[in-house]
């Protein structure tokens, strides 16, 4: 299982495991590849994906304050299903860019 | 003991569940999990007519247990048990305890295991359980402020709408009849009336699901006592009709997380299942679909085969609304309250009590066959696992 890189902007660029035997990309990750077992694994970078489903959750921050948080399953261009904060308005089938911030998986539109 | 091949577990003989309590569940209820687990036991083998000497065996499931674990309790209760396990694999937990000891006592092991399930929770418990509830929801979904999974069966849920094209008023038609099973369930958390006017106003918790949708956290506990079928308090037991468990199959991890969530385990399983017990959905006098959220109602429903892919609509409005599916007849977790891994055993208690005519006023006539399924652990996007169960009683 790898740990994700950060970029020369202080930004971590969002990775992905792909499997060296067979080239299935598993995210998050695990041991042994879902596809073939395999158990070597190398590092994908993932720039995009396309916004399948999106739900604002409700909750309340450690305050105590209301808060509302955007949140979206992708299509990411090297396969993986993923779950990711908005940083932007929803669109069912736009593309976004993937980012990690604060161990967070962020998604930002790629048109305003 | 025999097997049906390798998606089904059947040739429960020699085997015979004979009684299934719940202790009462309760909001921000004040009762320690080790109580609530001591209750449900003392609670199970008085209906069973059991003494606790004679008590060989102890199943816990529970999130919340720790530190102690199956043998610190029975310790407390003073068993000298020859056969233990613990569980914590959520909403199928107790089922899993379920066939494991039941094979036990097919194979010696034991002759009369109690299996209890249930929590008690603090509220910082529920937020620390549901944001640290493995390492994948730790690691990859508490840092986006997504600790809860309500707002993953929100996104499974605009899945299943797009696929099945229903719509939220049909979600909501299903949490309304279940709590109108409610309204005739003394032990029920939420009895009140629920109009669809009521559901569709509700506050969103995460679009498109409403409070209604999710289920309620309470404290609360459930058991159950199986036997060998020679075991004396089989006969003696006259307030606990024997029941007998058919065919039992799960199935877990089906997909690697990596579909849609809306097909589970039981979809691998179902044809098996029915085979081994030459039935099929339409026999099945009573019905308990393990219920965290509409959705995986309708999910599970459909890949044991009650209705046609295309036909959920229809099903909610025709059959469940109608009550000629008898589902969820407590009210479900949606509306008796959901206790933790205690609902890993709320379906099988309530399946039970009908088997053995003790309903009251929701009691289903001449309830012969029912269906119990178990889902839960959810690992990043939806749940993982599914146990399913068929049981027979005497159909009095």
């Amino acid at each position: 299982m790898s740990t994700p890189k950060r970029s020369a902007c202080g930004m971590q660029m969002f990775t992905v495991d792909q499997c060296t035997a067979c080239g299935h990309c598993a995210y998050p990750p695990r041991y042994l590849c879902p596809r073939c077992h395999g158990a070597q694994w190398k590092t994908r970078r993932v720039v995009r994906g396309i916004l399948q489903q999106y739900t604002e959750t409700r909750g309340r921050d450690a305050e105590g304050a209301p808060r509302t948080v955007p949140l979206a399953t992708l299509r990411t261009d090297a396969g993986p299903l993923v779950v990711a904060r908005l940083a932007g308005p929803a669109v069912k089938g736009a593309s976004y860019t993937l980012t990690l911030q604060d161990q967070a998986l962020i998604a930002t539109p790629d048109s305003p | 003991m025999a097997g049906a091949g390798m998606n089904c577990s059947t040739g429960f003989d020699g085997v015979r569940l004979l009684a299934g309590v719940e202790i009462p569940y309760r909001r921000h209820g004040q009762t320690s999990t080790s109580d609530l687990l001591a209750q449900a036991f003392q609670a199970a083998i008085a209906r069973a007519g059991l003494r606790a000497d004679e008590v060989d065996g102890l199943g816990v499931a529970s999130f919340t247990h720790g530190p102690d674990r199956a043998i610190d309790l029975a310790w407390k209760l003073s068993l000298q048990p020859r056969w233990i396990m613990d569980d914590s694999n959520g909403g199928t937990s107790g089922l899993n305890v379920l066939m494991h000891a039941a094979r036990a006592i097919q194979c010696g092991d034991a002759s009369a295991i109690v299996v209890v399930a249930g929590d008690h929770f603090e509220a910082q418990d529920f937020q620390r359980l549901v944001e640290h509830y493995n390492l994948t929801t730790r690691n990859y979904l508490r840092p986006l402020g997504a600790g809860s999974p309500n707002s993953l069966f929100a996104m499974l849920t605009s899945r299943h709408m797009e696929a099945s094209g229903l719509r939220r008023e049909d979600y909501g038609t299903l949490a309304v009849t279940q709590r109108g099973w409610a309204g005739q369930n003394p032990l029920a958390v939420y009895r009140e009336p629920l109009s669809l006017e009521d559901y569709l106003a509700a506050p969103m918790v995460s679009d498109p699901l409403c409070r209604f949708d999710c289920v309620p956290v309470v404290d609360g506990a459930n058991a159950i006592v199986l036997v060998r079928s020679d075991h004396p308090c089989v006969d003696k037991s006259a307030s606990s009709t024997p029941v007998r468990m058919l065919a039992m199959a799960a199935r877990h991890n089906i997909d690697h997380q990596e579909g849609g969530g809306l097909r589970t385990g039981l979809a691998d399983v179902a044809g098996s299942l029915w085979n081994a017990v030459g039935m099929g959905p339409q026999d099945m006098d009573v019905v308990s679909i393990y219920d965290d959220y509409p959705v995986m109602v309708l999910v599970q429903l459909a890949d044991l085969g009650f209705f046609a892919p295309g036909d959920a609509q229809r099903f909610v409005h025709e059959q469940i609304a109608t009550r000629k599916l008898a589902l969820n007849t407590s009210g479900g977790q949606l509306s008796a309250g959901q206790a933790g891994a205690a609902c890993s055993l709320h379906g099988l208690v309530e399946a039970m009590i009908h088997l053995q005519g003790q309903a009251g006023e929701r009691q289903v006539e001449h309830a012969r066959h029912a269906l119990v399924t178990g889902y839960g652990m959810v690992e990043y996007r939806y749940g993982m696992c599914s146990t399913a169960l068929i049981l027979q009683g005497d159909g009095q």
